[in-house]
């Protein structure tokens, strides 16, 4: 006898039904994704917050006024002297509406109009009694919040000790309120005698097309991290200036960051779960076990003013946080989170780092931070190991600025120990069973 | 206590004793029933048959005892009694003859005058022929016989036996109060025996109103019934046959109706004492050929025929009234429409009232016992020759009722297939083989539309298989309300699955035929349109 | 009751919702407690996973609703060798369904080095919802005609 045949006849309702248990089986989602402000918080950690720009601002230009910088006016046709002239029109290119205070400053400082600041194109303005002796920088170091910024021109030291003096007097009174430094280099023609050295003042001429033999004078900017974008380009306009040449010491260093985990391939005891965000990974310990090896890829994109963070050196922060709570308000650093080992390449950077919850099973939050390290954290931008000197002879480096590098890494240094950039921030969420 | 009787005269009466148990068998019977019957045609094949019957419905109906809380019509539910000997054969001897029962040499030499009575009123052929084979047609011969009829273990006549069977019912009768003993006979008025034996048990002084059965107040304890079966049958004739007994009294068809009205004379003109008289024939007798040729003894063998369960029908009618008594006399009438016998026209009753549910009742309870043993021949039978485990018998309704473990001796006794129980099922199983041959060999008659036997059987001998052949057991009754073969042995079985015995006390044979019978009647019902009473 | 349609086609869409649960969710989040995994994400792998059992379960539920219209024929109870052959053919089936679905969560998970205990806990969650499944409700409430036919029937 043959198999009697099967006919199917399916009730209508069946595949609904199955679709339905399926859908509602497996759409389900245990954690709950990071929202848009809590990425942003994130981010703020690394970029800074998000300001917006200002339609007016006021600028204080402070003009050192010593001898030394008599050298650059070189009758009235150099750099310098157009770099004086044009200054005011530049500054309006980047705001709708400037207001610019000139000063006079060496020994002191005392506010001029720009008539009398126009002078400065000619070796008088260097001859005043109590201006022209010395330059004390500190003077013209004043660091305010809001639509303000203070530009001070000056060729930058007489003596080796001013190095630290003007960086912990912009440290206290800049860094401290998170306000930003700028150091714009502008190589102008110059005839005149050079003396901050270690030598005796020496006389120094560089008036023909070779540029290469100009010296740099420099104008120290401070204000908030997002005016400098439009001033640079705003002073970029003059032809002898360039972005290339200005050096930016905030506290944020990175423009921007990408961040891609996964889990060691030895780390039996973790798996990865799905991303709650692009700044938000979840994690899960099974049973028994206490953590593994998590590898993060961080790519970033560094602020192009700032100087280079050295990736290779860059330290791991990890702070427990209670589940749901904001990101302001973290916890103690945790030992949960360490850095094993660390591999840079360009602005790429390769972490593995060791999971160890030896706490009970339960459901914890990290903010992860990589930041620059606290000691020499950042390398030299190009242009101010061209520039500087460590000792600036007739016949050796004589257009060089004495201790620029110094200056500029001190004051790197500074805002670090002020505040450790933050190169990455994410979250990392971990579901210990 | 009211006791039925029903004594069956001749092979007429044998014939209808069969269709009487055969409905008994069905559920369609009193409660309980003596019967027995008068031939002396020992050897005659229709006696011998219906004393087998008798034994093999005795049999059934003792060995399926308990058939669960159904009360009504239930199967085999006729308690049938019979005395020892449920056949009184008249005669001592195969070669008495009337001569030498009314000893007619001694009576020349006593008493001339009447011994030349016996010359003018038989004819020699008459007074020299044995009379071992019955009376040959001859009732005048019979009832010389008849009347010297003495109950008794010993018979003042030597060449008589006495009959056994009217001494109980003699017994039967003294303990009767007035008509509460109901005496049914039956035989033909154009045979021998039976047109002898029922005008002389149906005279007053034989029975109604003998010594021990009358009462003071004039009435009797007898409440006495009759069928007279008029012809309604024909046989082959064969030459050979008929050349071979040249020399013998036989009876052929073309005497039935000149025997038949010199008998309806007599009883017009003689005042016998029944009270209910049904008067039973049918005119298609021409074309009803119920067997061949012959005289009497083994070569008497005729098929059954409808009129027999006319006239059974018509016993159960006067059971079923005899409580009615009216001091009018009423006569009753039925006929068949056209030339057909169909269920409709069956004589069930005389209460108009009932016709039809007691049609309906008839026609479901023949169906549910042709459809019992239709199942229990082939299915069933070949159910139980294979063991209780094999595949086959992998079926709800047997697995939920029949749970053992056949390799345990101690459940010898929960398996239908053995000692006891198989024992029941066998002697349950050949009656209603009986039963089933019965009902469509009435069917197989020309223009009788009752059962179709084709349905159901293969050849003489073998039933069709019920699984290969799944729309016989649902159009074997003509005239049903579905259309033919719509109801199939699936929807039987399916019924079979349905049915729920929940009795552990039941034996094996009991539950196993309970099922059956549950199921029959199920299927029955649905299949044929037959809702013959309220379902339980 | 449960022998008639419709109703013993609706209990086991309800059975194999409840074994879909059981072995979809608690197996399944039994899985991804315990299980590691290389590349994949946890929710990855109970999506593959579940939707696996969940396919198998429906497909094995349409078999089992098969038998049950089969079954329900007048005819089916005069031939119970026949449908007991179609109830082993159904029956290896579902377990074929169950090895073809593990064969496919193997092959495509392959890289993440499961181990052998992790595919025997998925192998599990598929029995329950294809072969277990299927001779729980064919058990329980094949059509009269053909109850006696599953194996197990007292």
């Amino acid at each position: 006898m043959s198999l009697p045949s099967a006919p199917f006849r399916l009730p209508q309702f069946l595949p609904y039904a199955a679709l339905l248990v399926t859908a509602i089986g497996c759409a389900s989602s245990s954690k709950s994704d990071v929202d848009v402000e809590q990425t942003a918080a994130l981010v703020a950690r690394a970029v800074g917050p998000e300001l917006k720009a200002t339609d007016s601002v006021r600028v204080d230009v402070y003009l050192d006024a010593t001898v030394s910088m008599s050298g650059f006016t070189v009758d009235g046709t150099s750099n310098y002297s157009k770099f004086l002239n044009d200054l005011e029109s530049s500054l309006s290119n980047g705001w709708k509406r400037v207001d610019v205070h000139y000063w006079k400053f060496g020994g002191t400082a005392r506010e001029i109009a720009r008539p009398e600041f126009l002078q400065a194109r000619t070796p008088t303005f260097y001859s005043e009694r109590g201006f022209n002796e010395v330059t004390s920088i500190d003077q013209a170091v004043g660091c305010q919040r809001g639509p303000r910024m203070g530009v001070v021109i000056t060729d930058l030291f007489q003596q080796a000790g001013d190095v630290n003096a003007i960086v912990a007097r912009i440290k206290a009174k800049c860094l401290a309120e998170n306000v930003a430094v700028g150091i714009l280099a502008v190589k102008s023609q110059f005839d005149g005698r050079v003396f901050d050295a270690r030598v005796p003042p020496f006389a120094y001429r560089a008036v023909g097309p070779d540029t290469a033999a100009y010296r740099a004078f420099y104008a120290l900017v401070f204000g908030q991290p997002n005016q400098f974008d439009a001033l640079v380009q705003a002073m970029e306009r003059l032809p002898f200036v360039s972005a290339r040449n200005f050096a930016l010491v905030s506290p944020y260093v990175v423009r921007h960051y990408d961040v891609v985990m996964s889990k060691g391939r030895d780390a039996k005891d973790v798996n990865l779960n799905k991303a709650a965000g692009p700044y938000a990974f979840n994690f899960a310990v099974r049973k028994g076990g206490t953590g593994g090896t998590l590898i993060a890829d961080v790519t970033l994109t560094p602020n192009a003013s700032s100087p280079p963070a050295t990736l290779a050196r860059a330290e791991l922060m990890a702070f427990r946080r209670a589940t749901g709570r904001q990101a302001a308000g973290d916890g103690p650093p945790s030992r949960d989170l360490e850095l094993k080992q660390l591999t840079a390449q360009g602005n790429k950077a390769h972490l593995e780092i060791a999971l160890d919850i030896t706490d009970p099973p339960g459901r914890y939050e990290y903010i992860v931070e990589l930041r620059a390290a606290s000691v020499n954290g950042f390398g030299v931008p190009a242009f101010v190991h061209a520039l500087s000197s460590e000792d600036p002879t007739p016949t050796r480096d004589p257009n060089k600025t004495l201790n620029l590098e110094s200056f500029i890494m001190n004051l790197r240094q500074a805002a670090t120990s002020q505040h450790q950039p933050v190169l990455a921030s994410w979250l990392i969420s971990v579901n210990k069973h | 206590m009211i006791r039925n009787y029903l004594i069956g005269i001749g092979g007429t009466g044998a014939r209808v004793i069969e269709s009487v148990l055969h409905l008994c068998a069905a559920g369609y019977g009193p409660e309980s029933l003596s019967m027995f019957l008068i031939d002396p045609d020992q050897a005659n094949s229709n006696l011998s048959r219906t004393k087998t019957l008798i034994s093999q419905y005795q049999a059934a109906a003792s060995a399926w005892h308990d058939k669960g809380s159904r009360q009504e019509a239930r199967p085999f539910g006729t308690q049938i009694k019979t005395a020892q000997n449920s056949i009184w054969t008249v005669f001592a001897n195969n070669d008495v003859t009337l001569s030498g029962f009314v000893n007619e040499k001694t009576l020349r030499q006593s008493n001339e005058e009447y011994a030349q009575l016996i010359s003018v009123l038989f004819t020699e052929a008459e007074l020299q022929t044995p009379l071992s084979r019955g009376f040959r047609g001859h009732p005048s011969i019979g009832s010389v016989v008849m009347s010297n009829a003495e109950a008794g273990k010993e018979s003042s006549n030597k060449d008589m036996v006495p009959a056994q069977a009217l001494e109980q019912l003699w017994q039967d009768i003294q303990d009767s109060n007035e008509g509460d003993a109901r005496v049914f006979l039956v035989g033909s008025v154009f045979g021998g025996t039976g047109a002898a034996g029922v005008p002389t048990f149906g005279s007053p002084k034989m029975l109604k109103h003998h010594e021990k059965a009358k009462l003071d107040n004039g009435g009797s304890r007898v409440h006495l019934g009759g069928a007279l079966v008029l012809p309604y049958f024909s046989f082959e004739a064969d030459a050979e046959a008929v050349k071979k007994e040249k020399q013998d009294m036989y009876v052929t068809p073309a005497d039935f109706p000149i025997a038949t009205k010199a008998a309806l004379e007599y009883y017009n003109e003689k005042e016998l004492a029944f009270d209910e008289l049904y008067f039973i024939g049918d005119s298609l007798g021409a074309d009803h050929r119920v067997g061949k040729f012959g005289t009497g003894g083994k070569e008497q063998n005729n098929r059954p025929h409808y009129i027999e369960l006319v006239t059974a029908l018509a016993a159960l009618d006067f059971w079923r009234e005899a409580s009615v008594r009216t001091s009018t006399r009423e006569c009753f009438i039925a006929a068949r429409n056209d030339q057909t016998v169909t269920w409709d026209m069956l004589p069930v009753t005389r209460d108009k009232g009932q016709l039809n549910a007691l049609q309906v009742l008839l026609a479901h309870r023949i169906a549910s016992m042709t459809t019992l043993g239709y199942v229990l021949n082939t299915y069933a039978a070949d159910f139980l020759n294979r063991p209780h485990g094999a595949g086959e018998n992998n079926v709800g309704w047997y697995k939920d009722h029949f749970k053992f473990d056949a390799k345990k001796s101690q459940d010898d006794g929960k398996d239908p297939r053995k000692g006891a129980n198989f024992s029941s099922l066998n002697a349950v199983r050949s009656y209603t083989a009986e039963f089933v041959r019965w009902i469509t060999d009435i069917g197989a008659l020309p223009r009788v539309q009752l059962v179709d036997g084709t349905k159901l059987w293969a050849d003489d001998e073998a039933m069709l298989p019920p699984l290969q052949h799944a729309g016989g057991i649902g159009g074997f009754l003509v005239g049903q309300a579905r259309p033919a073969g719509s109801a199939t042995f699936n929807e039987f079985l399916a019924q079979l699955n349905s049915v729920r015995i929940t009795d552990q006390a039941m034996s094996a044979s009991d539950r196993f035929l309970n099922l059956l019978q549950e199921a029959s009647d199920a299927f029955c019902r649905q299949a044929y349109g037959l809702e013959p009473y309220a379902r339980r | 009751m449960l022998r008639k349609a419709p109703m013993n086609y609706l209990a086991a869409a309800m059975i194999a919702a409840v074994l879909w649960l059981l072995s979809g969710l608690l197996l399944g989040n039994y899985l991804a407690d315990n299980i590691s995994l290389q590349d994949m994400t946890t929710d990855d792998f109970l999506l593959r996973y579940r939707i696996t059992t969940g396919t198998a379960s429906f497909v094995g539920c349409l078999m089992c609703c098969s038998w049950f219209a089969s079954g329900a024929k007048p005819a089916a109870a005069a031939d119970p060798v026949g449908y007991r052959k179609l109830w082993i053919g159904l029956m290896l089936g579902e377990v074929l369904l169950g090895a073809l679905a593990l064969i496919g969560l193997v092959v495509s998970m392959l890289p993440e080095s499961l181990t052998l205990v992790n595919y025997l806990v998925i192998l599990a969650g598929l029995v329950l919802g294809t072969a277990l499944f299927f001779w729980l409700c064919t058990l329980a409430m094949s059509p009269r005609p053909v109850e006696a036919v599953v194996p197990g029937k007292r």
